[in-house]
């Protein structure tokens, strides 16, 4: 929740001597943050107040004029196009220097001495939405700001002319503190923490007149306190210049005195009131909506109601959305002689969820929502009395109805000081005391407490274990001494984390970027990579379809990463590590895996082999497999791991890909199962062994696998197995290929001969015979 | 015969001198020295003589072998230093020229920045958990001491997902915060406990600053008696850590239901320098970086731990943010997402 705060007034209230900036750094340490510090007197340098002494035609430009302005120490002339101006006029003037937002619109612009249409322009009559001030003053689009109510002479800097020159607070207020949605409630912390205590303003008791006001609350649930006064002979009329401007700086738009007072005392006390035209309403009904009832609001629209939202009625028709806005047609206009005060408590999940409901929301809406508490309209409705009889005459003709009849409880709780395990540094008791006693809190005892909460802070403090916090944020966050808690947990790392860091290193060496993906798709990509919506897990409200599914492999999510890269280069190495969601009983199957996606546009050797080669040795156990998305001739599985293969072309047609692309998925726990240890030690061979190639035929579905086993068991002294060439084609029998590797012969004893190698060689030949090899010499 | 010496002498030296190139020189070697050279040939020939002759031309013929053979020394010598002499000139290449294309790829953005924060947590001794992300209502909300209906909930904008609902659990959600991992991990372990867990949160938002998933990062320490200073401690050794010691950490009272007391910690802004003066990427001078707080007596009671006996402490932040926040500005958060190559391989 956001609020605004003007320093002259938390001054006013609180006495205190520090500056702005010490007040809203203190606030922020102690108490609420300070998001913004706007200091208003700055936005209006070089501005004053102008008076308007001639005007003539400009001579070049049809709807623009010549004024002639008196801005204290001399006339100017600047160039105007405001409808409304007229001799003796008093407006903004804006001097060369001043920065002013044009026509309301974009960054604030920095004035110059200029000639408009030829003519001299020395500054610029302003509208309210170019100097910020549009919820101050308003007026027609096409007119200029008049101030002609304003007190101040000629050449009165603007800022000093309408009480703005002051320092304005953004604060952000946690949810659970609605006691500090009020300047009294600022006050009160800002005290607090410059180790004073803050007196809640006095209030008049209401001097009660005879008449009877009709008032029932059906359910006291709903609305545990309504409280209601009559007032007469109230005089609507524009608010002062103090009032205007403190609404005005709290970001509240002045409409006439009366809403105006209703609107102060929400801002001062944190009261919420409202207050109905009496002429217009015969009674007042707090009840529930009933099925299709409307109500025309205050902002101009009419809401349909329900009956889960609680309503302030007349003996016929909603007059208010409780709590969140009232009715126009009893609102307070120009020729309201006579208003009912409304000061209630109304439960905040009811206010929530009919605002919620129907999107209105108020000032009055997030307080109530937040949770008031029921002892805070008496004094609020005594001060909007108060200031109605200064400020719109009148008085008091009714009796004060209040329907709440239960007596006043307050929160007490134990609190042991000896308990003091949670701080980390030495609590002063007797410090710590005063802390909760500044902030309104009755402390008695010595080291057990038995603390009573005010009645502001009903709604916050849950548990005794509040009070810790009241006592930290009072002595200060950064008072502390940090320590770092020793011991050994009992909770180990994962060590899936450990593999995954090694594979991001290892395959960024391999020349693969990692990407990372949404976790949720399409159907569509789902379903255009072969997949099933059938075992996916189904997002309810998705942001868009493309976003409908939880992924149920990473495949399709990388060729989309692929497609994203085609436009700017021939070829990409792409990974990604992350889960994929199955549908189970219960909470999905999550499973930690590994994409890798090779794409080169323009490939003349299948990639098949590229993306195989980056994993080199550490895998084995490669067997064809068929795989809806995969080409059905270059694709396998690798046992308890995962697929690997190129995608099928059918595929990546569907996803705008031309080229080929070999991808793999494998799952993070196959691979840890998987990967070959590496902790075993080989001896280095101490002998020099022989080397020797190997070339034959052989017919082309033979593979690889069969072949490196018959020729590593051919001999015992055959150390080293390499293929160096494949080929088919010319020179090559049909239905053949030619393959070449280089073969080492080795003896862990003893220096090998060429007669030994040889014999080898020899056994070498006959076992590639046995599967139909054709040796060539 | 010692005329025939000084012959070969004469002609050896001066054929020496006259060499430039390291080649020639050889072939001078072989010319006098080789197996077939001058001298050697002349030295087959001392057999023929008799004794007294044949070992004074002989004794003469070494003389001569071994002044041939220093020359020949000297001269390779000169000839490598002036070579070594001129590679500054003839082999002088242009520094400045790109070097050769080695093809190597690129950890993502995020993922280095998760591999730093691990390695610092990692250091005081708190280890990497993790927990899921299809979650129960129960874990993501409920337990961590926020009921149904309450306002809290807001805050998080909630994916939904329509499978099972259980009784025990609620509904299923993506879970909006890394938090989710707190009453598991004191389900599943015994204390004392010092964890992160970071990984993938889901919400519903999407615009040039928010995307839909997001990375944070939970720590969460419980034991006998764990403080708010351990909690600053631990917090202050990260981000000095991570974004440098000279950086000024502010702490700021605030409110989540999950812990009591709470606060939000802020960074010193480095775009304003501290400033706060008119700049777009900070709150008065400062850059809201992380919540936290000593965990909620009803989140332990939750996980089966007695708050009575322990204390803990949680904190919580986002990945991608501090990713920002070190200096690495985009100016669309959803450009990590979509893996152009041209954007992966800049970090």
């Amino acid at each position: 929740m956001e609020m605004y705060v003007s320093y002259s007034w938390l001054k006013e209230l609180t006495k205190t001597k520090k500056s702005a900036k010490d007040v809203a750094d203190l606030l922020s340490l102690h108490g609420a943050t300070v998001e913004h510090v706007v200091v208003w007197g700055e936005k209006f340098e070089d501005m004053v107040v102008g008076e308007i002494v001639e005007i003539n035609p400009h001579p070049n430009a049809n709807k623009l004029k010549l004024v002639v302005t008196d801005i204290g120490k001399k006339k100017v002339q600047i160039v105007c196009g405001g409808a409304n101006v007229a001799i003796g006029m008093k407006v903004v003037v804006a001097l060369p220097g001043a920065s002013v937002v044009w026509h309301g619109e974009g960054d604030p612009v920095v004035l110059e001495e200029t000639k408009i249409r030829g003519e001299e322009s020395h500054g610029m009559i302003c509208g309210a939405s170019e100097i910020f001030l549009e919820k101050l003053i308003s007026h027609a689009e096409k007119d200029i700001a008049d101030l002609s109510h304003v007190d101040a002479k000629a050449g009165t800097p603007l800022a000093q002319a309408l009480g703005l020159d002051d320092t304005v607070f953004e604060i952000e207020v946690t949810s659970n503190r609605v006691d500090v949605m009020s300047m009294e409630g600022v006050a009160r912390e800002v005290m607090a923490i410059e180790g004073k205590t803050y007196d809640l303003k006095k209030t008049k008791a209401i001097k009660a007149g005879k008449e009877k006001l009709k008032v029932s609350v059906k359910d006291a649930k709903l609305c545990p306190r309504y409280q209601a006064v009559k007032m007469d002979g109230i005089e609507i009329g524009p608010s002062p210049d103090w009032m205007q401007s403190a609404l005005f700086k709290a970001g509240v738009k002045s409409i006439n005195n009366i809403v105006d007072v209703s609107n102060y005392v929400m801002l001062e006390m944190g009261q919420p009131l409202h207050a109905f035209d009496a002429a217009k309403v015969d009674e007042i009904v707090v009840r529930n909506a009933k099925e299709s009832e409307k109500l025309e609001a205050l902002d101009d629209n009419t809401y349909e109601l329900d009956p889960a939202m609680l309503v302030i009625a007349d003996s016929q028709k909603p007059i208010a959305l409780a709590g969140v806005m009232g009715g126009a047609p009893t609102g307070i206009s120009d020729s309201t002689t006579s208003v009912v005060w409304e000061a209630a408590n109304f439960e905040k999940y009811t206010v929530r969820k009919g605002a919620r409901s129907i999107l209105l929301f108020s000032e009055s809406q997030m307080r109530f929502e937040k949770g008031l508490s029921v002892f805070s309209t008496q004094r609020a409705l005594e001060r909007a009395v108060e200031l109605t009889m200064e400020l719109a005459g009148g008085e008091v003709v009714s009796e004060v109805v209040d329907t709440y009849k239960g007596t006043y409880k307050p929160l007490v709780y134990d609190f042991d000081t000896n308990d003091a395990r949670l701080f980390g540094f030495e609590v002063d008791v007797p410090e710590a005391k005063k802390y909760l006693e500044r902030l309104g809190f009755e402390v008695s005892g010595t080291l057990k407490w038995k603390i009573r909460v005010p009645y502001w802070r009903d709604g916050d403090i849950e548990d005794s274990r509040d009070f810790v916090e009241e006592i930290v944020r009072m002595y200060g966050y950064h008072n502390i001494e940090g320590t770092i808690p020793m011991g050994v947990s009992e909770a180990q790392a994962d060590p899936l984390f450990g593999l995954r860091k090694n594979l991001e290193q290892y395959l960024v060496g391999k020349g693969f970027s990692e990407m990372i993906n949404y976790s949720f798709v399409g159907a569509d990509d789902l379903t255009r990579a072969g997949e099933t919506v059938h075992n996916a897990v189904h997002v309810l409200n998705p942001l868009s379809v493309e976003g409908e599914y939880m992924r149920t492999s990473l495949i399709p999510s990388a060729l989309l990463s692929v497609a994203r890269n085609t436009s700017h280069t021939n070829s990409a190495r792409l990974f990604e590590i992350a889960n994929v969601y199955h549908k189970q009983e219960g909470l999905p199957k999550e499973e930690l895996r590994l994409v890798c996606a090779i794409w080169n546009a323009k490939s003349k050797t299948p990639l098949f082999y590229d993306l195989k080669g980056v994993f080199g040795d550490l895998l084995d156990g490669y067997t064809s497999v068929q795989h809806e998305m995969l080409h059905p001739g270059r694709s396998a599985e690798v046992e308890g791991v995962g697929i690997i293969g190129e995608v099928h072309p059918h595929v990546l047609k569907q996803f705008g890909i031309e080229g080929s692309v070999a991808v793999c998925e494998f799952s993070m726990e196959g691979l840890a199962a998987n990967l070959k240890a590496r902790d075993a030690f080989q001896a280095i061979p101490e002998f020099p062994g022989v080397k020797r190639d190997i070339a034959f035929f052989v017919d082309k579905k033979v593979l690889y696998k069969d072949l490196e086993n018959a020729i590593s068991g051919a001999h015992d002294l055959i150390a080293g197995v390499e293929l160096f060439d494949i080929y088919e084609g010319k020179g090559v029998p049909d239905s053949k290929k030619s393959m070449a590797f280089h073969i080492e012969y080795q003896d862990p004893e003893k220096t090998l001969s060429m007669e030994e190698a040889e014999a080898a060689h020899k056994a070498l030949e006959k076992s590639l015979k046995k599967l139909g090899a054709e040796v060539r010499n | 015969m010692k005329k025939d010496l000084e012959k070969i002498k004469k002609s050896a030296l001066s054929a020496i001198d006259m060499v430039a190139t390291p080649n020639a020189l050889q072939d001078v070697r072989v010319q006098f020295l080789g197996r077939k050279g001058e001298l050697t040939r002349l030295l087959k020939g001392l057999k023929d003589l008799d004794g007294e002759k044949r070992k004074a031309v002989g004794q003469a013929a070494n003389f001569v072998k071994e002044e041939i053979e220093a020359a020949l020394s000297a001269r390779e010598s000169a000839l490598e230093k002036a070579r070594f002499d001129a590679i500054a000139k003839e082999e002088w290449i242009d520094v400045t020229a790109p070097g050769s294309s080695c093809e190597t790829g690129s950890v993502h953005l995020v993922t280095q920045t998760i591999n730093k924060i691990v390695d610092i947590f990692a250091s005081i001794g708190f280890s990497r958990v993790a927990a899921p992300e299809v979650e129960w209502d129960y874990y993501a909300f409920e337990a961590l001491n926020m009921p149904k209906e309450h306002p809290a909930r807001d805050d998080w904008e909630t994916f939904f997902i329509d499978e099972g609902v259980s009784k025990k659990y609620g509904k299923q959600v993506l879970t909006p915060h890394t938090s989710n991992a707190q009453v598991r991990i004191l389900e599943e372990h015994d204390v004392p406990l010092k964890v992160v867990n970071i990984g993938r949160v889901y919400r519903r938002q999407a615009d040039a600053s928010h995307v839909p998933m997001f990375h944070q990062v939970e720590g969460f320490c419980v034991g006998d008696n764990i403080t708010i200073a351990d909690l600053k401690g631990t917090v202050e050794y990260f981000l000095h850590s991570f974004f440098g010691q000279d950086r000024k950490i502010r702490y700021r009272p605030y409110d989540f239901r999950f812990t009591e007391p709470s606060f939000e910690i802020d960074i010193d802004c480095d775009v304003c320098s501290g400033t706060g003066d008119n700049c777009r990427v900070c709150k008065a001078g400062w850059v809201e970086l992380a919540g936290a707080g000593l965990t909620h007596p009803h989140v332990l009671k939750a996980g089966g731990v007695d708050p009575d006996k322990y204390s803990a402490f949680a904190f919580g932040f986002g990945v991608e943010r501090i990713a920002m926040m070190k200096g690495v500005s985009i100016p669309d958060m959803r450009m990590l997402y979509q893996n152009d190559l041209r954007f992966l391989k800049q970090f």
